[in-house]
């Protein structure tokens, strides 16, 4: 191994170690704030950023009519609709990456979007 | 101080190699693609991988237009007369109870004969001829209501899984009886969710997981080469995970009492009823069952709810690569014992395991 080969594989090394740092220090960077996502008919309607102390509520339009949305202190839930059932306000706050509520009637989805611990729930 | 032309030539390249490097990290060859419909009464979510971006958005356009073509087969609410009620093969049956058989899709006449062969390991407490006790309670409808004994005893009389004639060579089903109604409601997601597995694997998808609102089925591996981990929710607090399932290539259903029910006079009264009682099955909070097929994982898992849990338990090992996990009423957590090396249970107060 000559001097400059030497260098190369120092150089080479450098290189892959600095990447992974941005590479690590990026994806950091995306995952430390948790939103709270609201889909009416498979579209994005509302991104909530969750933060300590927020109080907030908003009515949003479904299909069968207003559904009123309530975001309290990093949680939310859907605190009344316009659906037969309600199955979706029994599903009360959820504040848990992959955790979700749904309301079939009025098409509505709401999930914490974050990195889960589990891939999927059976329920 | 001046750079020499080598120094600033082997900067540019030290440059490069790290922006090349970083590149290679962040540049995946597998894509995924996620998509979501409302059908069949829940939330159907798709995720699939793999390298061709546009072979995954058709694999998964075609997985949900299967799943609409079996839930119009069996959809047993349209109007009469509409082009849903025309195409609904339960419609048909039911409507042609007591007077003629009628020929069906080969889809509804498998589903027809699976549930015949659970309600028969069931003795009984399980059956598709529920329908006329569903509406007595108003399941399915905009509102519920606890009947009355006589309401429930009319119900029974027509819910008689042997009057439920299958023709295998006519393909046809016939009921005997002049008002009796089938519901397949306990097994067609899970058959569509199986069947839009068999579209993504014959479109090429090695990866993937469909969840039709809990009704759950895995294809190949996770993304880093392990296990799907399928957490199952815990029935009296749905922040909470009871239990995790490490699946490759399986499907999982959950029937519990904790999703459809109503409330009168402070008693709930859930969906899942037994065709001995013409009452919600009050023996356990939810019964999951893991099966390599997705309609399996569904029908069974309705079945053995309406079973003691024992009972329920022996009927479950004696079926091949089948597996349960049963929360009784009184909050014992009780599996089958090939399930050991793929659960790990995770509740904590409240509920009672060995």
């Amino acid at each position: 191994m000559t001097k400059a080969d030497r260098w190369l594989v120092f150089v080479i090394l450098l290189s892959g170690m600095l990447a992974w740092a941005i590479h690590g220090y990026i994806s950091q960077e995306t995952s430390t704030e948790i939103y709270a996502v609201v889909k009416v008919q498979g579209e994005v309607r509302k991104e909530i950023r969750l933060t300590e102390g927020e109080e907030n509520s908003f009515v949003i339009e479904g299909k069968t009519g207003p559904v009123m949305i309530e975001v309290r202190d990093k949680k939310v839930r859907i605190a009344e609709s316009s659906c037969p059932q309600q199955i979706c306000v029994r599903r009360s706050w959820i504040s848990a990456p992959g955790e979700s509520i749904i309301c079939v009637p009025n098409e509505i989805v709401i999930y914490i979007d974050a990195p889960a611990p589990v891939d999927a729930i059976t329920r | 101080m001046m750079m020499s032309r080598k120094t600033i030539i082997a900067g540019v390249g030290f440059v490069f190699l790290v922006a090349m490097v970083y590149g290679l990290l962040i540049s995946e060859t597998e894509h995924e693609y996620e998509s979501e419909q409302f059908l069949m009464d829940t939330l159907v979510n798709i995720k699939v991988y793999g390298e061709d971006a546009v072979v995954l958005e058709k694999a998964t356009a075609e997985a949900f237009s299967e799943m609409r073509r079996v839930a119009a087969l069996v959809d047993r609410f349209p109007e009469k007369g509409t082009s849903s009620y025309e195409k609904s093969d339960i419609c048909r049956i039911n409507s042609q109870a007591g007077i003629e058989p009628v020929r069906v899709a080969e889809d509804v006449f498998s589903m027809l004969k699976a549930a015949q062969e659970y309600s028969q390991l069931s003795e009984g407490a399980f059956g598709v001829t529920v329908a006329p006790l569903l509406d007595i309670w108003g399941f399915g409808k905009a509102t519920q209501q606890v009947p009355t004994v006589e309401e429930i005893n009319e119900a029974l009389k027509l819910a008689d899984e042997k009057k439920v004639v299958l023709d295998e060579n006519k393909q046809t089903v016939f009921l005997q009886e002049p008002g009796m109604r089938l519901d397949l409601g306990a097994v067609a997601k899970g058959y569509a969710v199986e069947k839009a597995a068999e579209v993504l694997q014959e479109e090429g998808i090695k990866r993937a997981m469909i969840n039709a609102g809990g009704n759950i089925k895995v294809i190949g591996e996770n993304r880093d080469n392990s296990s799907w981990r399928i957490g199952i929710q815990d029935p009296r607090n749905p922040s909470e995970i009871i239990g995790v399932l490490d699946l490759k290539d399986e499907a999982v259903a959950t029937s519990g009492d904790y999703i459809r029910y109503f409330e009168e006079k402070g008693i709930k009264y859930h969906h899942l009823l037994s065709l001995e009682t013409g009452y919600p099955a009050n023996m356990n909070i939810c019964v999951t069952v893991i099966s390599p097929e997705a309609g399996e994982a569904d029908l069974l898992s309705t079945v053995l709810f309406l079973l003691d849990s024992e009972e329920a338990l022996a009927l479950a090992e004696g079926i091949e690569n089948t597996e349960a996990f049963i929360v009784t009423s009184d909050r014992r957590i009780v599996h089958t014992s090939g399930l050991a090396d793929k659960l790990e249970i995770t509740a904590k107060e409240g509920y009672y395991y060995d």
